[in-house]
């Protein structure tokens, strides 16, 4: 386990340096520079401002510049931001979306399951069709419908809740961000787990136990809940990123302050630091959440080995 | 119960193999041909998807107007003006720019529904195959393979989009390859998930004892055993890949005015929604139809498929 | 902890409410009889978040708003654009008009205490041209020619030799190349706007957090949440505390304004803003709330005049008459946009564009010479005009653009490909000249006809449009007391030559709770003051 860590440790060292030379390049050959503006400037002042953001030296030198910074931990001044380091403005947001993500995960893991259970266990009888049915709601009405009928009910016609802010995290200003994010995960884990389940139902094992006269909740806590998770798990691990680096949608419509924003406005502005140092945070997390996933494949599966 | 899972598998293979077609007389295909048209809402859902398709080729043939072509009379006043109407002959009523809805509804199915369903095949085929082969493999190739597939999950996907765009401008195929691109990366690691589990089991060992070639095992043993997961997941991919498109084309790449999508329709709907409901429930609907009927389709094969069922 | 919070400031607000107003002296701007709320608070959309609360290092609207709430310029601008007294209360200027002498008034204070004296405008000043400092609006400085401005700008000589002086704590006094007229309105400028210099020299990039930010104007900065919302504090120190009214005032950067009017509708916002699709609807439902007032801008198209088809006039005049613009301003914008024929906006100071000939032609008309032109100029239908359309994503643009591509297509024979790009592919794409036909707009940054007139000024534009008479008269009016008949004449020469397509004139639109009094909405570059705000009982 710890040899197996330390050798997932090791292959992240230069999986992230491909990841950030590969941006650094992708970023800079895309069209347009941070401080290009609608009205312009004169070439003087442009000239002062690049100089000052070492905008003006070569790319690979820019690039050595920036992972010195990164190995202390700095993350370079934003572009966009004049006023803040990345540094100060990725952390406070990651945890706005952690908070949000963190809820709607929470919520839509318990509910996605216990529906997915339910309706496989019922497979194609009315309360499989049901279910599912419910659930495809979630996916089938897009965050971006979503988010302004919850907000124009439950904001304007009843005004139970506020219909946008933060306020530190306060709960009725969380309500509706995880309502609407979770409404989507929900259906999507139900899926996946239903399917799942399906599957490891008809198989050897539990018609052997079956066979065997084992009571059925036995049967489906002891035997087939392990190998059900497994392509829940593989689903889980990549959500999670998505899920706790925020929605684009949640924050400009809730105006909730979260990161989402930062990954589309920081391409849009090429707010180049911004852009690497919301790059490298996901990078990191992907590769940790996968190294999460793969040990959980191995509890869940002892004969699985890499 | 054994055997005929494996035969079921082996069929399966070689149609990937010899690509789709030339399921003739073989008997097996047949019985889950017989086992899918068994299943109501799935033959139901394969039935509207088709005469939305119809739709999508054909309706036009009885618009009044053009997609693009603004009705100046109902642009003096969309809300009461441009109402869905038989008379005027806006059926579906007009968007806020007085172009008529039902034109642009089926010319927005056309390139909704080939997002939907040529990026999913593409995302399908290329991340099956890649997380087959990285799990089977296993070791430093699949250390190698899932390094890379974080990578190319890191990367600022809107930079991809818009050095797509510089490089190759404005054509639809960008849209697939964009969305191709990213999506078949959930794909791979969930197949290579199941490919861990499925390597261990004993079919899989005789295989090898047998000297088939590795290539042979993934493509004709673990591929059809990871079908059905690959079919739930495909069926959530659809309606992923159609509302994906309508952020690309909010990013400048995707489709180009006049031409439109049900994304981009029932993006533009939602802010008119509290009195021009229309235009938002006409995109809206033809889209929950197609995503409801797909995933009953995707659920229907994933039984017919599955030959431990029945 | 969070009730107990709630209830202290709650306290707190109404006992700053009671001990500033119980003696009922009420600020000047507040009309007799008008019965104040107890809780002084505002909250009001402010579009964006800002790039920076550097006033130096400010560009664009909403950085500007938060600036004039915080900081205070040596003259503030009234409701109507006309000066007024900030930290001076005057100015006198020599006989040529070289010279502005600005008598500061010596109550005036930081928010930490300290005086507010000639030094800190000498260092501000300097500051926004000083290569290091990195400002983008440092050519702000160099549009009246203040001495040496353009020399530091280009690193040729040292900040120190800019043109400005402190005589005595109180005395500042500013040398410009030449007589320019509207100089004095240009210090009510965000970039002008003087800083601390201990704190700035303390602080670095970061001096503008709450923590550590230092204010002259009415309020001090309490919180900033980016992206989520930004809480300014009344600053006691400030000169004329005690005609603020408004204690507290909370801007929250709400990009989309679906989401805007969201918010105002339940009741979280005091101003907001809406999608312009929905005035109708909104008219019947608070039609008393929706305030729309002219803005110092024009939307207008550039065109390429280097490149085959629009280095020829003809085509460039058909294109621009067969646009309908009261269709545009009408049905499609919607919201109380003027027509544009001219560069210059109507509203503009001291200046009545003389509209050009075509402007009064009717729309059948314009259509008529548009197609005889563009017959003219060898298109056909079997050799139509064809072109792309080159906008930056965004809802507005859009529409703009198809409405205007059928208005062509049905006039005459011409076939637009639309192109819409993101906002910095766009930019670069303008910038270097690949374009044949684009969208643009412009903002003035004064009140004055050479903010937009000078776009063309110096034959450095994107479409390359050079013309030697228009250069020169925007050269020889800097020095004139009164320029009209340059603008006209420089107005003549666009319509005649059309390298731009002006389109319409821009409105600002708001929402405004009826409660919320002495808000200067209407002011024509959008500048307004939160301490002239107050809130009435209902």
């Amino acid at each position: 386990m710890l040899n197996f860590i330390f050798r997932r440790f090791l292959q992240a060292i230069p999986t992230l340096l491909v990841l950030t030379i590969l941006t650094f390049a992708l970023m800079y050959m895309a069209p347009g520079s941070p401080f290009l503006t609608e009205k312009g400037m004169p070439d003087e002042v442009l000239a002062n401002i690049n100089a000052k953001y070492h905008l003006d030296l070569p790319v690979w030198e820019q690039y050595l510049i920036y992972l010195g910074n990164l190995l202390q931990g700095d993350l370079g001044p934003s572009f966009r931001y004049l006023d803040f380091s990345v540094n100060d403005l990725v952390w406070p947001s990651l945890a706005v979306s952690a908070t949000i993500g963190g809820w709607s995960l929470l919520i839509a893991v318990i509910l996605g399951i216990t529906m997915g259970m339910v309706a496989a266990l019922h497979h194609n009888k009315w309360l499989d069709y049901t279910l599912m049915t419910t659930a495809m709601a979630g996916i089938v009405l897009p965050t971006f419908v979503m988010a302004p009928l919850l907000v124009l009910l439950l904001s304007y016609k009843v005004k139970w809740l506020p219909a946008g802010g933060w306020h530190n995290g306060d709960w009725q200003y969380l309500v509706l961000p995880v309502f609407a994010m979770a409404t989507h995960l929900i259906a999507q884990i139900a899926r996946i787990t239903r399917g799942s389940l399906i599957e490891v139902m008809s198989s050897n094992f539990i018609r052997t136990a079956q066979a065997k006269g084992l009571p059925y909740r036995t049967i489906i806590l002891r035997h087939a809940f392990k190998p059900m998770m497994l392509p829940v798990v593989s689903y889980l691990g990549p959500l999670f990123v998505g899920v706790l680096t925020g929605s684009v949608i949640i924050d400009v419509f809730f105006g909730t302050g979260g990161i989402g924003q930062h990954f589309v406005n920081g391409a849009i502005n090429r707010d180049y630091s911004m852009v690497m140092g919301v790059t490298v945070l996901v990078g990191v997390m992907y590769i940790a959440f996968n190294a999460v996933t793969d040990i959980i494949y191995a509890y869940i599966d002892p004969k699985i080995r890499y | 119960m054994f055997f005929k899972h494996k035969e079921v598998a082996q069929e399966l293979a070689q149609q990937l193999e010899s690509g789709v077609g030339a399921i003739e007389g073989r008997s097996l295909w047949q019985d889950a041909k017989r086992r899918f048209f068994r299943n109501k809402a799935a033959v139901m859902s394969l039935f509207i998807i088709g005469l939305i398709i119809l739709f999508s080729i054909f309706g036009s043939q009885f618009a009044h107007y053009s997609y693009e072509e603004i009705d100046w009379f109902a642009l003096s006043d969309p809300v009461a003006l441009g109402r869905p109407s038989i008379e005027t002959g806006h059926y579906f009523g007009t968007d806020k720019l007085g172009r008529d809805l039902y034109a642009r509804t089926v010319q927005g199915s056309q390139i909704s529904l080939m997002v939907g369903i040529l990026s999913s095949l593409v995302a399908i085929i290329i991340g099956t195959l890649y997380g087959a082969a990285s799990g089977f493999i296993g070791g430093r190739v699949d250390m190698v393979m899932m390094r890379i597939v974080e990578i190319l999950s890191a990367l600022p996907f809107m930079f991809m989009v818009i050095m797509l765009m510089v490089m190759f401008g404005r054509q639809i195929i960008l849209i697939f390859v964009a969305i191709g691109a990213v999506s078949w990366l959930d794909m791979a690691r969930i197949v290579r998930g199941q490919t861990l589990s499925i390597k261990n089991k004993e079919y899989i060992e005789a295989a090898h004892a047998c000297g088939v070639s590795q290539w042979r095992i993934v493509v004709r043993h673990v591929v059809p055993n990871v079908m059905g997961i690959v079919l739930v997941y495909a069926s959530l991919m659809i309606p992923g890949m159609i509302m994906f498109e309508s952020f690309i084309s909010f990013l400048g790449l995707g489709v180009q005015e006049p031409e439109t999508s049900w994304g981009a329709l029932i993006s533009e709907g939602v802010v008119t929604m509290e009195f021009a409901l229309w235009q938002l429930a006409f995109p809206l609907t033809f889209l929950v139809i197609t995503l409801f009927c797909f995933n009953f389709v995707g659920d229907g094969l994933r039984d017919a498929l599955d030959p431990k069922e029945r | 902890m969070n009730k107990t919070k709630l209830l202290q400031s709650m306290l707190l607000a109404s006992a700053v409410a009671a001990t500033s107003f119980a003696p009922q002296v009420l600020a000047a701007n507040v009309p007799a009889g008008t019965q104040l709320a107890d809780v002084q608070e505002f909250v009001r959309d402010n579009g964006a978040e800002p790039g920076s609360l550097d006033p130096q290092k400010i560009e664009g609207v909403p950085g500007a708003n938060l600036a004039r709430d915080l900081f205070e310029g040596l003259m503030n601008q009234g409701r109507n654009g006309e000066e007024l007294p900030g930290v001076a209360t005057g100015y006198t200027t020599n006989d040529d008009n070289t010279v502005y002498t600005f008598n500061l008034r010596d109550n005036a204070k930081w928010s930490n205490g300290d005086t507010v004296t000639a030094h800190d405008f000498v260092f501000a000043w300097q500051r926004a041209v000083d290569p290091a400092t990195g400002s983008p609006y440092s050519w702000f400085i160099e549009i009246p020619g203040i001495t040496n401005a353009s020399a530091i700008i280009a690193g040729d000589k040292d900040s120190s030799e800019l043109g400005v002086r402190a005589v005595d704590d109180f005395t500042f006094e500013v040398s410009l190349d030449g007589p320019v007229a509207f100089f004095a309105k240009m210090v009510a400028h965000t970039t002008m706007f003087p800083v601390h210099q201990a704190t700035v020299e303390a602080h670095g990039d970061s001096w503008t957090k709450p923590a550590n930010i230092v204010t002259n104007g009415a309020y001090s900065l309490s919180e900033w949440r980016v992206n989520e919302r930004m809480v300014m504090t009344r600053n006691t120190n400030y000169w004329n505390d005690a005609e603020t009214i408004i204690n507290k005032v909370t801007h929250l950067p709400i990009e989309a304004a679906s989401a805007s009017l969201a918010r105002y509708r339940s009741g979280e916002l005091d101003v907001g803003s809406f999608p312009t699709e929905q005035i109708k609807p909104l008219r019947a439902e608070m039609g008393d709330e929706i305030y729309i007032t002219p803005k110092l801008c024009t939307y207008y198209y550039i065109m390429n005049v280097e490149k085959a088809p629009f280095n020829d006039v003809r085509v460039r005049k058909a294109l621009s008459y067969a646009i309908d613009r009261d269709i545009i301003t009408e049905h499609i914008t919607a919201t109380g946009q003027l027509p544009a024929y001219a560069l210059t906006p109507d509203i503009i100071h001291n200046f009545s564009p003389k509209a050009p000939a075509y402007a009064s032609m009717t729309q059948a008309e314009r259509n008529e010479a548009a197609a005889a032109l563009l017959a003219e100029a060898g298109y056909s239908d079997s050799n139509p005009l064809e072109m792309n359309l080159l906008y930056n994503t965004s809802e507005g643009h859009k529409k703009i653009a198809i409405a205007i591509s059928q208005m062509w297509k049905q006039a005459m024979p011409v076939s637009t490909t639309l192109e819409n790009q993101e906002w910095k592919t766009y930019l670069s794409t303008r910038n270097e000249g690949n374009f044949s036909i684009a969208r643009a707009g412009w903002c003035g940054d004064y009140n004055e006809a050479s903010t937009f007139l000078d776009l063309l000024g110096s034959g450095d534009n994107d479409g390359n449009y050079v013309n030697q008479e228009y250069i020169d008269l925007m050269k020889s009016a800097k020095t004139m007391a009164d320029p009209s008949a340059n603008y006209n004449r420089a107005e003549e020469i666009l319509a005649e030559e059309m390298p731009i397509i002006p389109i319409y004139q821009y409105t600002g639109v708001k929402l405004i709770k009826p409660r919320v009094g002495g808000f200067a909405y209407d002011n024509p570059e959008g500048n307004f003051y939160t301490r002239d705000v107050f809130i009435k009982a209902d």
